[in-house]
């Protein structure tokens, strides 16, 4: 440690001459030109509604919270080309970013992390700060549409489908009432029969039995079809009432409480990681360089140096008096 | 007896590093700094005057000092040795400046260059009466003379081997301030004249590599002494120094 230090302070020139210039050169330039913007905004996760859990079920997420959940979602989604192309269109950066490297800049840039239970903060580096403000609202008002347009074909779908059920149960409904009707004018007897039924009378029909079985099992598969086509409306109605609610809640799910702003000032913690880097090169350059002119020196310098190196004694050794 | 023993060390430290002194007594603070420091020189120097009187063990004793290349501080450190030498030892000691293309030993005690060593070997003066002695009574310094062409050569010749035998018979130690041996010559012969070769080495400058070759360079190697590692420096700072004992 001695020896080293011993050296160190020896080429203290060599050392400190290497390393200023190492390292300030790339500082000053980062400090002057790399200048950072960092815009932010906070968005709230309202955790309190049944739509809320039910899109974490959705999502496998079980009972984790809601920002965490969500939060998985976003960072899918700013890996996703078509979203970042879609924020990309609502900033003034529409129509000028074409390539994907700087597609994937963007993307790099863009991070979303959550900072409570029920917040995520999505953050944006930038150079230009109105445009790291827009990135960031952007993505906020994009992450929030996903999620309604999601909820929104979700809700077609249920609709859709409840509505193919009402659809085939009418057309169940409406041939089990035709063959009723064409049976019952085949056979006028069986008005006699319904009256019977109705009246609980005695009458005579004169209806044979195989007409009263056919009669009967025709007038209860139409009883039958009216009872489902009459669910079917239900359930559709229902769904309905359901998507409505769901669409209602899903708009409120999302609160943006810290709206982006244009940053006033540069970010510094942006500025530590290149002055970090080229304070550790220019360490490792200077002792590098030191260590290098010293190997290469073959003076000798110290008495220790001198008797290991020469084979004769080294009677005194005479310290430097400063102005000799 | 502690007392003593300082006031004995700066009397020391004041005579070795008298010019260098005289300008910074004004500046109190660093005063007690450089004495700390001139303190470790004294202890180094005294380290070497021991092993010299062992090597000597009471017989005259004739040192060569020189070093690979010039600058190196082989003038400086006869000086400082011979002033050593003579307070610590008490020892008749006799500085010569055998450097003939650089001689510096005259401005170190306030002497002129001439008459000197050469005009001692042509013959133009007697060696008693240039030899005097300087602030020391005990310490004599012989100056190089004024070169001429064949300056080298009479160095070399003879004559100067007689001059030495007979200054010996005089003097306890006698110091040669010898050239670089990788500049001139003439070093490796003086060092043949000596008994022994002190090699000076100036720290953080002169290289292995230049050593071995000097060394490679004497006829005699057995002749080498040992190493004066001149101009250490310790460049971690005191407060850091401190912390790391």
């Amino acid at each position: 440690m001695k020896e080293f230090l011993e050296v160190i302070f020896r080429r203290k020139r060599l050392f400190i001459i290497p390393f200023l210039v190492i390292f300030l050169i790339p500082s000053i330039f980062s400090f002057f030109f790399l200048r950072t913007y960092e815009a932010s905004a906070l968005l709230w996760v309202d955790s309190d509604t049944a739509l809320s859990r039910l899109a974490l079920n959705q999502t496998g997420g079980g009972g984790s919270l809601p920002a965490a959940r969500y939060l998985e979602t976003l960072t899918q989604l700013l890996e996703s080309r078509t979203f970042i192309e879609r924020v990309v269109n609502k900033t003034d950066l529409k129509g000028k970013v074409k390539t994907a490297r700087e597609l994937s800049k963007i993307k790099a840039r863009l991070k979303a992390f959550s900072v409570g239970p029920n917040t995520i903060k999505v953050v944006y580096y930038g150079r230009n700060p109105v445009l790291a403000k827009q990135i960031v609202q952007a993505t906020t008002e994009e992450f929030v549409d996903w999620n309604l347009e999601f909820i929104q074909k979700e809700n077609a779908a249920t609709i859709s489908f409840f509505e193919s059920q009402l659809e085939l149960s009418k057309k169940k409904w409406e041939e089990s009432r035709k063959a009723l009707q064409k049976f019952k004018e085949k056979h006028p007897e069986t008005e006699l029969l319904e009256e019977r039924k109705l009246t609980l009378s005695p009458i005579k029909t004169g209806a044979t039995p195989q007409v009263k079985l056919e009669f009967d099992r025709l007038q209860k598969e139409y009883e039958y079809t009216s009872k489902m086509l009459e669910s079917a409306i239900d359930d559709l109605a229902q769904a309905k009432v359901t998507a409505e609610v769901k669409l209602y809640k899903q708009k409120r799910l999302f609160r943006i409480i810290d709206p982006p702003r244009v940053p006033a000032t540069f970010s510094r913690k942006k500025l530590l990681l290149p002055i970090a880097v080229s304070f550790f090169l220019a360490l490792a350059f200077s002792l590098g360089l030191v260590t290098f002119v010293e190997w290469m020196d073959q003076s000798i310098k110290t008495e220790e140096e001198a008797s290991k190196t020469l084979d004769i004694p080294v009677l005194a050794s005479i310290p430097k008096i400063s102005g000799e | 007896m502690k007392n003593q023993l300082e006031n004995y060390n700066r009397e020391l430290i004041e005579q070795i590093y008298q010019k260098e002194r005289v300008g910074e007594m004004d500046m109190e603070g660093k005063v007690e700094k450089k004495v700390s420091k001139d303190i470790e020189v004294l202890e180094e120097y005294k380290k070497l005057v021991n092993f010299i009187q062992f090597i000597a063990s009471n017989k005259q004793y004739t040192l060569s000092i020189s070093s690979t290349l010039s600058g190196e501080g082989v003038t400086h450190t006869s000086v400082n040795l011979s002033k050593a030498i003579a307070q610590m030892l008490m020892a008749d000691v006799l500085l010569i400046d055998v450097n003939l293309s650089r001689p510096a030993v005259h401005k170190y005690f306030g002497r002129s260059l001439t008459p000197g060593l050469l005009e001692i070997i042509e013959g133009k003066i007697l060696a008693e009466n240039v030899l005097k002695n300087s602030e020391l009574p005990n310490l004599y310094v012989l100056p190089a003379g004024h070169p001429t062409p064949d300056s080298s050569k009479l160095i070399r010749s003879e004559k100067m081997l007689f001059l030495l035998e007979e200054l010996k018979s005089r003097f306890n130690y006698i110091i040669l301030d010898c050239p670089a041996f990788l500049v001139n010559a003439d070093a490796s012969v003086l060092s043949s004249f000596a008994d022994g070769v002190l090699l000076v080495v100036k720290a953080g400058v002169t290289s292995r590599e230049l050593i071995s070759k000097a060394l490679s360079q004497l006829k005699e190697r057995e002749k080498v002494i040992g190493v004066v590692l001149n101009e250490v420096e310790s460049y971690i700072p005191e407060w850091l120094s401190r912390f790391l004992k």
